[in-house]
This record gives structure tokens, sequence and C-alpha cells, in this order.
């Protein structure tokens, strides 16, 4: 909670009418001001001698291109005038700011239109010590690098966001000069330099990786054993990734795409390292990474007590086979409850040439091996569209490999 | 707890807390309800709520929106439990989707209201450390002055210019380069 401080009391205006927001605590002036723009923050020190040194104790820092112009659609003025003026309140900015108390929260989101102003901005950031720092910038080419930071300065950091990042030898070194890292998040980032590159952190809670590379020839190494969510979002790992210590997850979500390189072994891999937690999410998984007779090797998800798949077992082989994949996961997890099926087991597209000649089919009473997942009770399967007698199989062949668990149906509306 | 069971009758095996406003009216509300304020689930764990809470720094009137409030969100958070993922599946589904609307419906209706009232709810939700009540409400102070200019902003709030005109030419030059 935030300590209500002495404030001035203030008499009411002319009117007779009173000035509730001047009488605000300064903690709530800037839990107000963190929703404005940075430049409009700092133009509230004209309004009275309340309000004439506020903006400089505020505890979050947004230094944004946005504010200036950019990425905004055409702008009639020039990109160099744009960035002087964006440049000028920047720098002043955070030379101006009351360097009394570390900041909550500095966050930047800037096109590195001059390498130097923003590794300046970026230095003296974290020379607030913040305990969230965000680092966005805009542009696809991933060859910006963090500038070097200061053991000292990151003493109380305690979740970093980068997007767009160029993460060499200075990105290994910062992880483990961070003591209170709990969140870790990387868009769009680039893992380069010729050594071996991972994650380690024995605080880290909760760890995003969306769309990363990693350019090194060395599989990217994930050591987290406090670890309790992960998300691996598409992304390219030629080297590989691979997952160590998860002893503590509790949530799990992996989505790969066609373009995600990773080998079948990979994938088996990374699953198999997902075996603590209790909810899992995985996008895009093919049947065959579960259905190849090395699937054994997947070891038992003993906590899991939810399993999402999503656009996942959509290629082209027989539903039996598919089911049987599932199966052979389903049997490693003894204590699910509920399964989602989102879009999977059947394209919604039927263009395929395996898939014409289905505008009869017959459900066959033939021989289904069934299931042993005791404790699975409920199947929720959510679909976009129904082609060729799909889905009515889908849920024929479910009930009778699983004749105990309801099933839920939901049409999707896109 | 004599009118324990009158609240919500889905809640009614669920413990009931009393809340006192400042002006003594009582109000009792379901524990998932009140533990929406962290400065009451505080008090909770540390088993002082015996007798009722009394809250001397805010009023029945403002109490009753900030209780209408917490029931709504603490049905959202119970339904987020519920559901079988917090990942995105939950939010994905027509259902959750459509709740969500309704929980920003609800905020913006909630929302209407006059500026002393919006001012009061924002101590309330400072006091009893009610996090999402305060970012709505301190969001929309934010949005209203959005854009102006300290003249306009200075009327809407009737702020008293209390610099005189030499002290905010000069703050107006240190502070040059954010009025550009």
């Amino acid at each position: 909670m935030m300590q209500p401080e002495t404030t001035m009391k203030r008499a009411g205006g002319p009117t007779g009418t009173v000035d509730r927001l001047s009488a605000l605590p300064d903690a709530l002036l800037h839990a107000i001001l963190f929703f404005l723009p940075s430049p409009q923050v700092v133009r509230t020190c004209v309004l009275s001698q309340r309000w004439r040194h506020l903006w400089r104790s505020a505890p979050c820092i947004k230094i944004d291109e946005q504010d200036f112009g950019f990425s905004a659609g055409i702008s009639s003025v020039p990109v160099e005038e744009r960035w002087a003026r964006f440049e000028g309140f920047a720098t002043n900015l955070l030379l101006s700011l009351d360097n009394t108390s570390p900041l909550d929260e500095f966050w930047l989101c800037s096109r590195v239109y001059n390498q130097c102003d923003v590794d300046r901005w970026i230095r003296r950031g974290i020379e607030y010590c913040p305990a969230v720092l965000q680092v966005l910038i805009v542009g696809r080419d991933n060859r910006f690098k963090l500038p070097h930071m200061a053991s000292s300065s990151s003493h109380r950091l305690k979740r970093l966001r980068l997007l767009n990042v160029d993460l060499d030898g200075q990105f290994a070194d910062l992880l483990p000069a961070c003591p209170v890292m709990e969140d870790l998040e990387l868009g769009s980032c680039k893992f380069s330099g010729d050594f071996s590159q991972g994650i380690t952190s024995f605080t880290l809670k909760k760890l995003a990786l969306d769309y990363c590379k990693n350019n090194t020839s060395h599989p990217l190494v994930v050591t987290a054993p406090s670890l309790s969510h992960l998300d691996l979002s598409y992304g390219c790992y030629q080297a590989g990734i691979t997952l160590s210590k998860m002893d503590s997850l509790v949530e799990a979500m992996i989505e790969i795409t066609e373009n995600l390189t990773l080998s079948q072994s990979t994938l088996r891999g990374l699953l198999g390292r997902l075996f603590n937690a209790t909810s899992l999410e995985l996008s895009g998984f093919e049947a065959k990474v579960m259905l190849n007779s090395k699937s054994n090797i997947l070891p038992i998800f003993c906590n899991m007590r939810t399993l999402c798949l999503r656009s996942c077992f959509l290629d082209e082989c027989e539903l039996s086979d598919k089911l049987e994949a599932l199966g052979c996961f389903l049997q490693k997890a003894p204590c699910l409850e509920e399964l989602t099926l989102l879009c999977s087991m059947f394209s919604s597209s039927s263009d395929s040439e395996w898939d014409t000649g289905r505008k009869n089919i017959t459900l066959r009473h033939q021989e289904r091996k069934t299931f042993q997942c005791h404790k699975l009770k409920l199947i929720k399967v959510v679909y976009d569209y129904d082609h060729d007698h799909r889905l009515i199989e889908l849920v024929w062949s479910l009930e009778r490999s699983l004749p105990d668990v309801d099933i839920e149906l939901t049409k999707e509306e896109w | 707890m004599a009118s324990a069971g009158s609240g919500d009758e889905k809640a009614a095996a669920a413990a009931m807390i009393t809340l006192i406003s400042s002006d003594n009216e009582k109000f009792e509300v379901t524990e998932a309800t009140a533990t929406l304020s962290q400065t009451i689930r505080h008090m909770i764990e540390d088993g002082c709520t015996d007798g009722g809470v009394p809250l001397p720094n805010v009023t029945s009137k403002i109490l009753a929106r900030v209780i209408e409030y917490c029931k709504k969100h603490a049905t959202a958070a119970a339904g987020e439990e519920g559901s079988s993922s917090s990942f995105s599946d939950a939010a994905f589904l027509e259902v959750d989707r459509a709740f969500l609307e309704e929980l920003e419906e609800f905020d913006d209706a909630f929302l209407e209201v006059d500026r002393a009232t919006l001012f009061d709810l924002i101590l309330a939700a400072n006091y009893l450390d009610i996090k999402g009540l305060l970012n709505l409400t301190c969001q929309k102070v934010a949005d209203s002055v959005k854009g102006k200019t300290p003249e306009q902003i200075r009327e809407m709030y009737n702020i008293v210019n209390d610099l005189t005109p030499e002290e905010e030419a000069e703050i107006r030059r240190e502070t040059q380069w954010a009025f550009e």
C-alpha cells in the first residue's frame, strides 16, 4: 500500500471550490501521472508550487519515441528533427530526475536512429537501479546490444523485458548479477556469439521467449530451478534448446510452427523436461512427435491436471494414428483432469489432397484401443469448422477410446 | 455474525466479514469479496476481523461503491481460478471473452461518477489497497487531463496557480525541452 504522505493543506480556489487533485499525496499523484505520456508529466511542473518538482520524483520513467511523432503514421517533420526533439527530451529528463531513491521502472521504447543516444539513455536509466527494466527496440534487425550494466545497478532488478536486442556475451554476464530477478521476457531477441549461451538464474520464476533466435552453434541452455512459468513461442533454435532443472515448473506453454527449427528429438526432449508442470499448453505439435516409437522416453507427468493442445496433430496422418499418439501422451499423465483440443486433430481447411472423398464416411465399429487416463473427466473440443465429418469422427472416436469422459463441444467464432 | 447468509446465497456457507464505514453503517460481505483489499486480507490473516472491521476513512456511500466493485471483480477472479488453465486458452474461448467484455463494461459504467466521488474512490482504493480499483480510478483522472494544456488542467481541477510570473517563466525555461 502506498503510504499517505504529509501534504500541504490547500485552501479552496477563489470560487470556494476545492482542489482535490493537488491535495492527493505524492504517491497517488504519481499513480495518476503514470498513465500520462512523459512530456506531459514534465509539463505539470507549471501548474503550481505543489507540482513544481513532483515529476522529478516519478517512480516510473517512460521514454517513448511515439510521444515524438515516431510510429504514428506519416509525419511532415523530417526524422532528424523528430529525433533531435526526442533526444533533447530523453537526455534532459534523465539528467533532471531526483536521484535520491531508485526507480520502480525504467521503460524505453525507441528505434536506434543514433546508437550513442540510446546507449546513453539506457546506461543513465540503469543507474537509477530500476526494479523493472524494459528496453523495446523498434525495428527488426536485432543489431542493438545492451550497454554494460554494472552489477551495483542490477541488485534490485526483478523484471527484465527486452525486445529486438542482440544478446551477446554481455547478457550472459547480466543474469547472474541480478540476485532478485524473477521475470524475464525476451521478444525477437537474438543470442549471438561463438560460445554456448544460456539463461541461468536461481531466482527466476517466469520466463517468456517469444520469436527468439539462437545464432550460436551451441544449444541454448536454460537453467532455472525456481521457474514456475515457462512460455516458449516460435523462434529459431537451430542448435537446439535445452531445459535443465525445471523442478518448480507449474505452467508451461510451448508454441511451435513449421518455421520453428527444432528437431523432433529436441522437441521430445523439451517436452520431457516439463514433467513437473500442472498445466501444459502445447501449440503446433505434430502427432509424430509423440507417436514415434521413442515416445516412451517421455517421463510421467505426475502433476499435470490440465492439458491444452492448440492447433496440434494437424499433420497428414490417419485419425487413428493421431489418437494413438494422444493416447500415448495421456497415459503418461495419470492425474490429468481436463483436456482441451483447440482446433486440433483435424485441419479446418479441407483443401489438402489426402482429404478428399469424405463426403460419405462410415464410423466403423472396429477394435479401438482404450486409453488409461483415470482422472480425466472432461475433454473440451473447440473447433472452428467441421469439414467432411471430421468433427463427428473425432468425437465418436474419442468417446470410444475414453468411455468415461464428458465431451464438451464449442464452436469458435473468429 | 447474526446476519450471516443474508448476502449472496451461493456464498452463504463461505465466511462472511462485516465492514463498518466511518458513519457506522455495517456491510456484510464474503471473504472472497473482502480480500480483494490487501489491507483487509492482512487483517483476516492476522485474525482480527471478529466484531467487524472498522474503516474510519471510508464513508458508507463510498464503501458501498467499493464493495460493488469488489463483488464484481471477485467473481471474475473466481472464474479465472476455476477455469482449466490460467493461460491464454481461457481468454481464447468465447465465454471468457464475453465475460471480459462484460467486466470492461462494468468498469466503464462504474467510473461514471462525479469528480468528488472519483477522488473519494481513489483515496479508499489506496487505503484499502485494492490495486485494480486504484489503477482504474487513477487512469480515469489521467485520461481526463491527457493532451490538455496546463491552463486547461488548472481550470478543470481548480488548481490555483501560486507561482509568480517570474517563477513560472523560470520553470518554463528550465524545462523548455518538454514544452517543444
